[in-house]
């Protein structure tokens, strides 16, 4: 009955008393240990916080205990950027530290009251030994100017060994990267940067345990070789009209799983995945990408010219083009025989008076196996439309749900009873009922947006989420 | 009783003993999302139960809520869903205690949850507002008061 003779044991905190309410003034509250309070005002945004040291006595201190959150948005951003400068200067000098995580994302780099460079500031609080230890940083710098002038993100910046999550942006940052090293960082974001991709690689070599990147509008960004041991979730967006990365190439990614590519209307790009045997998500990619290179199967504008070697990880697809046009799609569906979701996007530019293909005699894997769900986004209920929905309905026998996502802004039941009339009903299928679902929007269905869903790893299809 | 060996048909369980005497008796997948029982396990100091002087059986049972679903579901919506209905308690007594129970426990998750509970109680609240909701009195003279708003006084600008 005893427990056996072990000596050894941990320690542990001291439990103390089940809350009662204390006779001492200090509320129910006044019975958590100080670290579990350090660690709820630790939460809280810096004003906030601040103001907790006035409650009582014994949250005098808890505040100048509890690691520290400095997040300029929570200091009062309407006040005049020199005013936040000096207050920033003022609490990294108070604080005894340590600092959790730094976010400063408010302030342009040149005073507009002054027109003093800030630069000085930033590289003082960067070098701040209350900030040695941060898990968290976010910087960027205000906007950035125009004019073809850089803003040097100063090295110190970049000197955080324990970072766990990092975003920087609208900076350009130092050329020479040797010594950053950053062992604990799994969640990168780089955006507007003015330097060359070889930043991005040398920042990618500097990460070896990094598990997703997102980079969106680094216009110097323009041949891009991606190789990452760990990367499970690659983001790529652009700028609206704005040059696009020409090329990008997954070189030898064998943890990733996702490539998302948003927002690449403003022109070509190219894409070679080459060294990712486990990618289960992709897209989107759109009918006007002249090159797409999966293994070694090669296809310009969507048509293979090379004989198609599948790639059966991949289950999520997502597809953008001009019109709900399948001869386009026919060869990349055929790439991947284990495809269970697709998103199909339609941005109507022209109404193209095409050779309709017989489509009756396409055979394409992943319909007679996989093919569980699709989305087809900006639906209308066109000729052509309804041909496509039609094709799959028929053809995609393990179907379960087509959700049409219709760009109207008064849905009538009348429409929507006439859509469902033109598609047909009862059909052989080895699965359950195909069920549709109409959703409507009074604006068009654009490109996926949120791009913050390359870091949330725990989604199982990123696409669902965003509209 | 924790059990061994790889051939078992019933899952390894551990028996956890509130303070008032209530027995659980908990697979260790579940137990184990709390590390000081995970350490406990590992030392092989769990015959006849772990006493858990501090916590009492109507706490522990809401722990083990906590862990039984955090255990077995995967789906994150469908466990911000179920973490989102747990916190939503009435009575501060019982908020408090499952923080103590986590922190004592050592549940990463639960604390986490707890404490941010915890912290969006204080979010946005004067200092009056947060006295009054947590019933804590002002034990400061109004000069130490006022030295504290001065000191820091861009937080207290409303």
């Amino acid at each position: 009955m005893a427990p056996p003779a072990k000596k050894r044991r941990r320690t542990r905190k001291k439990a103390p008393a089940a809350a009662v309410e204390p006779a001492d003034g200090n509320g129910l509250i006044g019975v958590l240990p100080n670290e579990v309070m350090s660690s709820i005002i630790s939460l809280l945004p810096s004003d906030d916080g601040v103001r907790t040291r006035a409650v009582s006595s014994l949250w005098r201190d808890l505040w100048l205990s509890a690691p520290l959150n400095l997040d300029d948005s929570d200091l009062r951003p309407w006040r005049n950027g020199d005013g936040l400068v000096d207050l920033i200067t003022e609490i990294l000098s108070t604080h005894p530290g340590p600092a959790r995580r730094l976010s400063l994302t408010n302030l342009a780099r040149v005073s507009s009251t002054h027109g003093d460079d800030r630069y000085p500031s930033f590289d003082g609080w960067f070098q701040s030994p209350v900030l040695d230890r941060i898990k968290e940083l976010h910087f960027r710098y205000l906007f950035r100017y125009l004019n073809g002038d850089v803003d040097p993100l100063p090295p110190s910046a970049l000197r955080f060994t324990d970072l766990s999550v990092a975003s920087y942006g609208r900076c350009h940052f130092p050329e020479n990267l040797a010594g950053v090293s950053f062992p604990n960082l799994r969640q990168l974001t780089l955006f507007d940067l003015t330097n060359s991709e070889a930043t991005l690689e040398a920042m990618i070599q500097a990460c070896p345990a990094i598990r997703s990147l997102l980079l969106s509008g680094n216009m110097g960004f323009r041949h891009v070789r991606i190789s990452s041991p760990t990367l499970v979730s690659l983001g790529v967006s652009t700028l609206r009209n704005e040059a696009v990365m020409e090329e990008l190439t997954i070189v030898d990614a064998p943890s990733m799983e996702r490539l998302l590519l948003f927002e690449t209307d403003g022109g070509p790009m190219n894409i070679d995945v080459q060294g990712a045997p486990n990618l289960q998500v992709l897209g989107s990619l759109s009918s006007s990408m002249p090159r797409v290179q999966l293994g070694s199967t090669v296809l310009q504008k969507m048509i293979a010219t090379t004989v198609i070697t599948p790639m059966h990880t991949v289950k999520i697809l997502a597809l953008n083009a001009g019109s709900f046009e399948l001869n386009t799609f026919v060869d990349i569906l055929k790439c991947f025989p284990c495809l269970q979701k697709l998103y199909f996007t339609s941005f109507v530019i022209t109404d193209f008076g095409k050779t309709m293909l017989n489509y009756g005699a396409l055979s394409i894997p992943c319909l007679n196996t996989h093919l569980k769900e699709i989305v087809l986004r900006n639906f209308r209920g066109g000729k052509d439309d309804i041909k496509f929905a039609k094709f799959f309905v028929l053809n995609a026998r393990v179907l379960r749900l087509m959700e049409f996502r219709v760009p109207i802004r008064e849905s009538t039941k009348k429409w929507e009873a006439n859509q469902r009339r033109k598609l047909p009903k009862k059909i052989n299928r080895a699965s359950q009922a195909l069920r549709f679902d109409f959703v409507y929007d009074d604006c068009i269905f654009r490109s996926f947006e949120d791009t913050y869903c390359t870091h949330e790893l725990s989604k199982a299809d990123p696409f669902d989420s965003m509209f | 009783m924790a059990s061994a060996g790889s051939g078992d048909e019933k899952a390894a369980t551990v028996t956890l003993i509130s303070s008032d005497n209530e027995h659980f008796e908990v697979p260790e997948a579940v137990a184990t999302l709390s590390q000081t029982i995970r350490h406990m396990i590992e030392d092989g100091c769990t015959d006849g139960g772990v006493p858990l002087p501090n916590v009492t059986g109507r706490i522990l049972a809401k722990v083990l809520e906590y862990c039984n679903k955090h255990a077995a579901a995967s789906d994150k919506d469908e466990l911000e869903k179920f973490d989102k209905a747990f916190v939503d308690i009435d009575d501060q007594a019982t908020l408090f205690d499952l923080v103590m129970a986590a922190n004592y426990l050592d549940i990463r998750g639960m604390l986490d949850l707890t404490c941010q509970t915890i912290a969006d109680m204080i979010k946005g609240k004067s200092v009056e507002e947060i006295r009054e909701t947590f019933n804590i009195k002002n034990d400061f003279t109004p000069e130490e008061e006022a030295e504290i708003r001065r000191e820091n006084q861009w937080a207290f600008d409303d």
